[in-house]
């Protein structure tokens, strides 16, 4: 996103008076590169509490059952209500986007989307649980569709339901992230307000026809790429929402990243879609660094090349250490394949693609994602003030460089040791000996220990912009 | 209360309310950071291209340029016109921390995927 607004930025200048300068707030991300010490200090604490993992995750007795505790059940009346003013909010951003101003700083469409809603709901999703099931505007209004259909034909039934083949898995969904990935970091038109919407309508078409043709469940399960998304992230949250068929939802706290503690592995095509997430994430961070500083001309096609390459090495490098447990654990009872290991380890990697995610976009969001209250008032840049905040002037010192630091380092640090925690608890289900367990995790500690240095070096980078 | 203690209150007060905002958390002995930055063609010596500053001092660029440009130091938000002749000073009370780009604005220079002019990057105290 910050692309977004660094692209965004030359043009917006040759629009603005200098008197309009301060919404150039909006855009960039003015973090400081990490400070060596701290750095140092993250770096060493990861390492030593890896070791207090091993020494007290393998002590714990596994397979005890997860306790949940049900708070809530949402009556269908309150659901119905959610879902409505999501769809509102959905209908205003596409309204926006396509009779709103097209200055990208003056529509609610770019700033709502970039920045409220892709990084805001990934924090909702692994902090809260999957709200998403709850809220997505285009399930709410197939729901009312399909609602709309039976009272018309009260026999007939909605929708095609082709059998969509299993082994499909969520491949359309990582593909289509792959390409979501694509318009956030590389391409050059995406805080456009009118493309904005036009990709919105596109993606709405694509997702009510997939659910036409397969069944609403079946598409949300392996083609509609947020359902998937916040989804994963939702096996973090320390409370887990479930809808059940569209009649009512329900809310029960369980213990935090209880989701991922599955000790079945999950399909290859899953453990793609996970490793594009962390790709994509990296990527993001990684573009900003000196080591990725190339000539605008090859910019485009750098970046194309990058976001392609990226997960591709991910998986070269799970499925390596994954080869290493297999070996390592030979003499197991039920001795593994490196993929099967891969699908089973595979997610434990996302505390990990989350903290550093925390750790790059949170002061962005807390910053940059200030702007959604002025553009609320006036979502179209028509001069409305419908909440009266259009005035409403950014506050750039909420959150400074040591609140910054401080909190990648904590978080970091805390998703590094979750990681490995929930690594060893999955070793230990799937190995009948401790000693294999424990052994089997040398690797992939290994492994997650690179990934978070790999996170934190990205941190102590200054942000560069291309070369000239 | 005299006239002439009134008349005093309310040039004091006002003296208060037009002091820039800027300078509103600023003491006065700040201690000052200068920097003297010659641009030629759209660019400064590589060693200036990062300045640094702490929190709570008072940073003054002054920039002299061959060609007139409209610098703009994101974050802080300021603009400043510069022309050859004409030198201009930027200054600002650094409140802010974190590292920001300044950039050439106006024509030609904001139609490329930019790169800064130079960052100045506020350390904190």
């Amino acid at each position: 996103m910050s692309r977004f607004i660094r692209a965004s930025c030359g043009a917006a200048a040759l629009a603005l008076l200098p008197a309009e300068a301060a919404a150039h707030a909006f855009g960039a991300r003015y973090d400081l590169p990490l400070p060596l010490a701290l750095w140092l200090a993250a770096a060493g604490l990861s390492v030593a509490l890896s070791f207090v993992v091993f020494a007290v995750a393998l002590r714990r007795g596994a397979g005890a059952p997860t306790p949940r505790l049900a708070l809530l059940r949402l009556h269908p009346l309150a659901l119905a209500a959610l879902r409505a003013i999501s769809v509102c909010v959905f209908f205003v951003v596409i309204a926006a986007g396509l009779f709103g101003t097209q200055d990208p700083f003056r529509n609610l469409a770019p700033a709502f989307v970039w920045i409220a809603w892709w990084i805001g709901f990934t924090y909702v999703s692994a902090l809260v649980g999957d709200l998403w099931a709850l809220l997505n505007p285009w399930k709410a209004l197939y729901l009312w569709a399909e609602a709309i259909a039976r009272q018309i034909r009260p026999a007939a039934r909605f929708g095609l339901h082709w059998n969509l083949p299993a082994a499909l898995g969520v491949w359309p969904a990582t593909a289509l992230l792959l390409a979501f990935g694509w318009i956030e970091i590389v391409w050059d038109g995406n805080a456009v307000p009118a493309n904005i919407a036009w990709l919105a309508l596109g993606y709405s078409l694509l997702t009510w026809t997939g659910m036409f043709l397969f069944g609403r469940e079946a598409w949300l399960r392996s083609g509609e790429v947020f359902a998937v998304y916040f989804g994963m992230l939702a096996k973090l949250a320390p409370s887990e929402v479930r809808s059940g068929n569209g009649a009512a939802g329900e809310w029960n706290l369980r213990p935090p990243a209880a989701g991922l503690l599955d000790s079945r592995p999950v399909s290859a095509s899953a453990a793609a879609f996970v490793i594009v997430m962390l790709a994509i994430v990296t990527f993001d961070g990684l573009r900003e660094t000196p080591l990725w500083a190339v000539s605008d001309a090859l910019w485009s096609a750098a970046a194309t090349a990058g976001l392609l390459a990226l997960p591709c090495l991910f998986a070269l490098a799970i499925l390596g250490a994954c080869g290493l447990m297999a070996w390592l654990t030979r003499d197991d009872t039920r001795p593994a394949s490196a993929g099967e290991l891969a699908r089973l380890f595979v997610p434990t990697l996302l505390p990990i693609a989350l903290a550093y995610h925390v750790a790059h976009y949170l002061s962005y969001l807390l910053v940059a994602g200030q702007v959604v209250i002025p553009l609320a008032s006036d979502p179209l840049g028509l001069g409305w003030d419908l909440f009266g905040t259009a005035r409403y002037k950014i506050a750039a010192d909420v959150v400074g460089a040591r609140f910054a630091w401080f909190t990648s380092v904590v978080v970091i640090v805390l998703g590094h040791v979750l990681a490995m925690y929930l690594a060893h608890r999955l070793a230990l289900e799937r190995f009948a000996a401790p000693g294999t367990a424990r052994r089997s995790q040398y690797p992939f500690a290994a492994l997650m220990i690179a990934y978070t240095m790999l996170s934190l070096w990205i941190l102590a980078q200054p942000i560069v912009e291309t070369v000239e | 209360m005299s006239a002439a203690r009134i008349v005093t209150a309310v040039i004091a007060l006002g003296a208060c309310l037009a002091q820039p905002v800027v300078a509103g958390d600023e003491s006065p002995q700040a201690a000052i950071r200068t920097f003297e930055l010659r641009i030629a063609q759209r660019r400064v010596p590589p060693a200036q291209r990062v300045l640094r500053a702490t929190e709570g001092e008072r940073v003054e660029l002054r920039w002299s340029a061959d060609e007139p440009l409209v610098l703009h130091v994101h974050g802080y938000d300021l603009e400043t016109r510069v022309a050859p002749g004409k030198p201009a000073v930027t200054a600002f009370a650094a409140r802010l921390t974190g590292r920001f780009p300044v950039e050439i604005h106006g024509e030609g220079g904001a139609k490329h995927r930019h790169g800064a002019l130079l960052h100045v990057e506020i350390h904190p105290r």
